[in-house]
């Protein structure tokens, strides 16, 4: 067959299937009259194509039936083994059968008119005792009932027909993802993962229950995922049949009823919250929480078991998403979520870090939903509604592209394991997530972060400033992009403060928390701001809070014992120290805060003890650094020149070449020491131009430096500039602390530390004074606290 | 993926080689993709046996996930290995077919776990073998007379895609997808029950006693 005759084929047979009945035996007709084979071959194609074929045959058989051995378990009525799928239904060419059951057959199909995939739901013929009028009220209420519900993780409802033979089917949007049994079947999924598929499922149970439709048939095959891995439910046929004949819940699977739903009793959005707890569990633990080998055994459990303890089978499962299992797995309503939008609230801050699913004005969804429900209720039964004219305005907290919803995850994972390369290669990640989706907010909010971080490590070599600019710019395009997500002003906030503009950054990081009052990180950076601005009640008051919710807030602890120990509220800093290592005896971090406080309040023996336990944990460099603050505390240059040696300037920073040269200096190695001195304060000269010399800290730095290097002149000038700064220290850390001898020997140096250490105590005595208030410390406590002053 | 030759930096090239139209490329994938494919299959079978079989476009997007590390996945590349999946695909079930009909025959070679596996899949009947058989034949000569809706039916039947993964593995739109599909369908049906199934029995005898 020659090209020209294939394409003429090819365009009459597209045109003859376009057309029906009566016009198509005329257009047919007509060709016959000039191309009687064209007309022959289009005619057998025609006839190829309504009729099922070998291609349907053994496609069905290239897939799964994945479902029978479940439907078995439900109880359900099943189609007869012997029922053949039409090869057309309405205006549809079947496809492929993917799943039936007592509800219905499930199959994929082709709508050529609008040139998209549906899956299609049939409906058996009524069996004895239903009137066919039945199984049409139950079609339309499943219809419209689902049509009314207009959310992302709801499945779309396109159409409603019968067929002659008293078939009816329902069209909704064909998703190409699976559903969520299929995924199970490869094992658990990560926990970060099922928590975004059970909070997008509480979304949408969220808004059913603002209808107040209860779906009544969660379960993982009602989960289907779009072709981007969104989350669909499906299904909302249990509801109706049950709310309209009032038929006691027999049917279904009983591993995901709630005890009063297997028990036949009454049911509200709480027998839901119970489903979905279910689900949660099976994703994270890879099994149902309740099992037997019968249907009885099964519906034994679910009334009386408890269900296992997730820890026992997956360790990695936080603490937070355990409890919202058992919340939503208790035995009485009463115990559970009051409904999905309270567990889906719940969900969303189990990985605080994660905005990207957050979807503001909740409110005005729920209304939405009401307005569309009245749509439908003036509609009546005239069937197709146009949903998407009642969709919400996109918003961009979350990704269509699910390549750079992956990369930005990954991105987020490096971001905070951290460092230079985590660091780098989450700016990269992030870079190419922005290519594919330059609307995805939470990708610009990170990268803004991620360059803030990159220049505070001292990765960018050049262009400093202008590396913060960007961050500024990113921030606030995802501000614009998801103005109710407070990710967009906390990272603004962030790029604010590494510039040193805490009265910028302040507010921003305020907007975050009025958005999420439970942002644990932003509590963090607004406590460090809080602290640039001398704000230390405010500072210590927020730092308490975000401990108070997640007091594994990572380097959190460690950075509250850490200030604490520069206000010598030591009782507090052990207060800390304690509740930290209750929770992790080996936090490295926190021994290493704590020997630092046993340290300073001349408790060697505990910092002795602290040092031992760090020792088998640490790379021999933090080793060393570690063995060099106990050594020169205890007043022992030659023990910390072992140290010192031993390292050899392997894995040092620059931030360690003042300790170092202090050694070199007091065991007789005093060019070595210098030049080491000298290579620190150039660095210090170099951020101290960075932050416009406006950084109290770096003046410090250079002060003590200088000290240390014996160039007293120098130093007081920094020590002098400091001040005027408004820099606040201690009189009793300056005495205590190596290196400012050079600086205390100057008689300049005493009206200056005055000042500076009235300072020091007005602020102490703030906080002291919200902390009364915050977290008042026992009378023991207290008397410890004076003691060691 | 432990193996110094990582095959997963392998398959990237290749397919990147692919996509800039190196003609040997595809010969080198083909045997890596049909080899995952036949792995991935035969590892779920065995695992999900007892009340799951599984779908051609699960495997394909397994094989993915197995072949193509993610931080080396562009776009395109994503697009073009599932069209060379899919056709690694229609080669583990037409070669399976082949083999499992000539074992059925007495033939005698050698039965692999995985057309054990299969079994359950595609040789419900010796008629689906030769069905199977057939349609691929006809596949061939749909592919002389138009390439594309070969292409298309690959993705489609064999790798089980969906309209739109169709389109971005051809890099054409779903509407010329959906419609090379309807075409071709009706085609194949046609060319299909053109060929006498029977005209196999015929061949041999007594080939289809159970």
């Amino acid at each position: 067959m020659d090209h020209a005759r294939w394409r003429a084929l090819e365009n009459g047979f597209a045109t003859a299937v376009a057309l029906q009945g009566d016009e198509r035996e005329q257009w047919l007709a007509a060709l016959n009259a000039t191309d009687p084979s064209l007309a022959r071959e289009i005619r057998s194609l025609l006839d190829a194509d309504s009729a099922p074929g070998a291609i349907d045959r053994i496609g069905r058989q290239l897939v799964s039936l994945h479902w029978l051995a479940e439907e078995v378990e439900d109880g359900g009525a099943t189609w007869p083994a012997d029922f053949v799928l039409p090869a057309r239904i309405g205006p549809y060419i079947v496809a492929r059968e993917i799943g039936r059951g007592g509800m219905g057959l499930v199959c994929q199909a082709h709508d050529p008119r609008l040139g998209r995939d549906v899956a299609l739901k049939i409906f058996p013929r009524p069996v004895a005792g239903e009137a066919g009028a039945d199984i049409e009220d139950r079609v339309l209420a499943e219809a419209r009932a689902a049509s009314a519900l207009d959310h992302a993780n709801i499945c779309t409802i396109y159409d409603v027909g019968s067929l002659h033979d008293g078939l009816w089917y329902l069209a909704m949007a064909y998703y190409g993802g699976g559903t969520l049994a299929e995924r199970l079947t490869a094992g658990p999924l990560a926990a970060r993962d099922a928590t975004t598929i059970a909070s997008q499922i509480a979304d949408a149970l969220a808004c059913a229950h603002a209808a107040g439709i209860v779906h009544r048939d969660v379960k993982p095959r009602n989960v289907a995922f779009g072709d981007r891995g969104e989350t669909k439910l499906l299904d909302f046929g249990v509801a109706l049949l049950r709310h309209r004949s009032g038929a006691p819940g027999s049917a279904g699977t009983p591993a995901y009823m709630a005890p009063e739903q297997v028990r036949g009793e009454s049911v509200d959005a709480r027998a839901d919250v119970w489903a979905l707890g279910v689900v949660l569990f099976e994703m994270l633990a890879g099994q149902r929480p309740f099992r037997g080998s019968s249907r009885q055994a099964v519906v034994h459990a679910v009334v009386h078991d408890d269900p296992p303890d997730l820890l026992e089978l997956r360790a990695d499962v936080p603490p937070t998403l355990r409890a919202i299992v058992r919340c939503a797995l208790a035995k009485e309503p009463g115990d559970r979520f009051a409904g999905a939008a309270e567990m889906a609230a719940a969900l969303r801050d189990v990985f605080p870090v994660d905005g990207h699913q957050r979807l503001p004005r909740k409110a005005s969804r729920r209304r939405r939903a009401i307005v569309a429900v009245g749509i439908i209720a003036a509609v009546g039964l005239s069937g197709l509604v146009v949903r998407q004219a009642l969709r919400p305005n996109t918003t961009h907290v979350v990704t269509t592209d699910v390549t750079a919803r992956d990369m930005f995850i990954r991105a987020r994972e490096r971001y905070v394991v951290g460092g230079a390369e985590g660091t780098e290669e989450a700016i990269r990640l992030l870079a190419s997530v922005l290519t594919r989706d330059p609307n995805y907010a939470p990708a610009h909010a990170l990268l803004a972060r991620s360059y803030v971080r990159s220049v505070a490590d001292g990765m960018s070599r050049q262009g400093v400033s202008s590396w913060a600019d960007t961050a500024i710019v990113h921030a606030r395009r995802a501000i614009v992009l998801a103005p109710a997500s407070p990710d967009g002003y906390a990272a603004l906030g962030f790029a604010h403060a590494s510039m040193v503009r805490h009265t910028d950054a302040v507010p921003q990081y305020l907007r975050a928390l009025e958005l999420n009052a439970r942002h644990t990180q932003t509590m963090m950076d607004l406590a460090r701001s809080y602290m640039a601005l001398d704000r230390f009640d405010e500072a210590v008051a927020w730092q308490e809070r975000a401990l108070a919710i997640d007091p594994l807030l990572p380097g959190a602890r460690v950075t509250v014992i850490g200030r604490y120990n520069v206000w010598e509220l030591f009782e507090h800093a052990r207060r800390h120290i304690d509740a930290a290592l209750r929770l992790v005896p080996t936090d490295v971090g926190v021994l290493s805060q704590g020997m630092i406080t046993d340290l300073f309040v001349g408790d060697t023996v505990s910092a002795r003890r602290r040092l031992a336990m760090m020792v088998p944990l640490l790379t021999p460099a933090e080793r060393a650094r570690m063995g060099i603050t106990f050594e020169l505390a205890v007043d022992n240059p030659a023990g910390a020149r072992v140290h010192v040696d031993r390292i050899a300037g392997t894995g040092s920073t620059s931030q360690d070449f003042v300790t170092y040269g202090m050694v070199y200096r007091a065991t007789g190695d005093r060019a070595r020491g210098d030049s080491l001195l000298r290579l620190r304060i150039a660095a210090l000269r170099v951020e101290d131009r960075r932050l416009g010399h406006k950084s109290t800290q770096v003046a410090a730095a250079l002060a003590h430096a200088y000290s240390a290097l014996g160039q007293r002149d120098a130093s007081l000038s920094e020590f002098a500039r400091w001040d005027a700064l408004g820099g606040v220290a201690s009189r009793r850390r300056m005495a205590k602390e190596p290196g400012w001898a050079a600086l205390r020997s100057d008689p300049r140096w005493e009206p200056i530390i005055a000042r500076m250490d009235a300072r020091f105590q007005k602020g102490r005595e703030l906080i002291q004074a919200r902390l009364v208030r915050e977290v008042p410390l026992d009378s023991a406590a207290r008397a410890r606290e004076v003691q060691m002053r | 993926m432990t193996s110094p030759n990582d095959p997963g930096l392998t398959v990237t090239a290749l397919l990147r080689a692919h996509v800039a139209g190196d003609p040997d490329a595809l010969e080198q994938l083909l045997p890596q993709v049909y080899d995952e494919l036949r792995r991935i299959a035969r590892r779920r079978l065995q695992r999900e046996r007892a009340d799951h079989t599984l779908s051609t476009s699960e495997v394909v997007h397994d094989a993915f996930l197995a072949l193509l590390p993610m931080d080396q996945v562009d776009w395109q590349s994503r697009a073009h290995f599932f069209a060379v999946a899919s056709r690694a695909m229609r080669n583990v079930l037409v070669d399976h077919a082949v083999r499992r009909r000539a074992a059925k025959r007495g033939g005698g070679a050698h039965l692999e776990p995985l057309h054990e596996l299969l079994e359950e899949q595609v040789a419900g009947d010796e008629r689906s073998l030769d069905e199977l058989i057939t349609i691929n034949d006809a596949l061939a000569q749909l592919e002389q007379l138009d390439p594309r809706k070969a292409r298309v039916v690959e993705c489609r039947f064999f790798g089980g895609l969906s309209l739109e993964e169709t389109a971005e593995a051809l890099g054409t739109s779903p509407a010329t997808v959906s419609r090379d599909w309807t075409f071709a369908r009706a085609w194949l049906n046609n060319a299909v029950s053109e060929t006498p199934a029977a005209r196999w029995h015929d061949a041999e005898p007594g080939a289809a006693a159970p």
